[in-house]
């Protein structure tokens, strides 16, 4: 099981944004394995987003590009090949280079249980479905 | 790298764009990679992930760079928008 915590963000008392946030062990080629807390988004239908900053320490090697639909309309972004150390195993996952917080998503929560108790520090976590529950 | 940002991308469209009809007749939903270097593309299985129809192109063509669409659709990915069908290409379907 992975587990994380909710954080929130204020402006002036105001609460104006909540991140469930979870550390996830990412590697390129090197197989290198560094760890990067990722904000969960169920908005985002690939597996891993991360700004270029992290994607050059973690030295990951751009494969192409890819058109994706933001909030704004579409854009091509780099996409990266990445490993990513997943319930405990590694899994091949596309890294796209964004501007925003690093993020993970769907392709990586298929066939999970996602639960999250959403209040300042509040518990995150992730854990595989059974059999019979997954899809 | 030998391409500036959006480069792959133009080169990749213009490509898909000849290839388009017969992709959207035999592989709507499917994802396609192209190697916008040679020309060389794998059409993914039915549900298959870009990122494993991506490795296979790139064991053929480990130089490769690579443009992906999803076959019928706006993008292959959503961060915050959305991944909705186009209309097809060929008028035979209108």
């Amino acid at each position: 099981m992975i587990s994380g915590t909710v954080w929130i963000i204020r402006r002036e008392g105001s609460i104006i944004l909540w991140e469930p946030r979870i550390e996830v062990l990412v590697a390129g080629l090197s197989m290198n394995f560094k760890a990067v807390e990722v904000v969960v988004d169920t908005g985002f239908t690939g597996a891993l987003a991360l700004p270029s900053g992290i994607i050059r320490e973690l030295d990951l090697t751009q494969h192409g590009e890819r058109v994706v639909s933001l909030a704004y309309g579409q854009q091509p972004l780099p996409v990266y090949g990445a490993v990513v150390s997943w319930l405990g195993q590694p899994r091949a996952a596309p890294v796209y280079e964004t501007d925003g917080k690093p993020l993970i998503g769907n392709a990586l929560l298929t066939n999970c249980r996602l639960t999250i108790d959403f209040r300042e520090g509040g518990t995150v976590t992730i854990e595989p479905l059974s059999p019979a529950a997954a899809g | 790298m030998e391409f500036k940002r959006g480069e792959a991308a133009a080169i990749g469209k213009a490509m898909y764009e000849k290839i388009r009809d017969e992709m959207e007749e035999n592989y709507w939903g499917r994802m396609v990679v192209i190697d916008v270097k040679s020309g060389d593309y794998e059409i993914g299985g039915p549900g298959e992930e870009d990122i494993s129809v991506t490795m296979r192109l790139l064991e053929r063509r480990p130089d490769g760079f690579t443009w992906g669409e999803l076959v019928g659709y706006n993008a292959s990915c959503a961060i915050g928008g959305s991944i909705y069908p186009l209309p097809r290409k060929s008028k035979k379907h209108d």
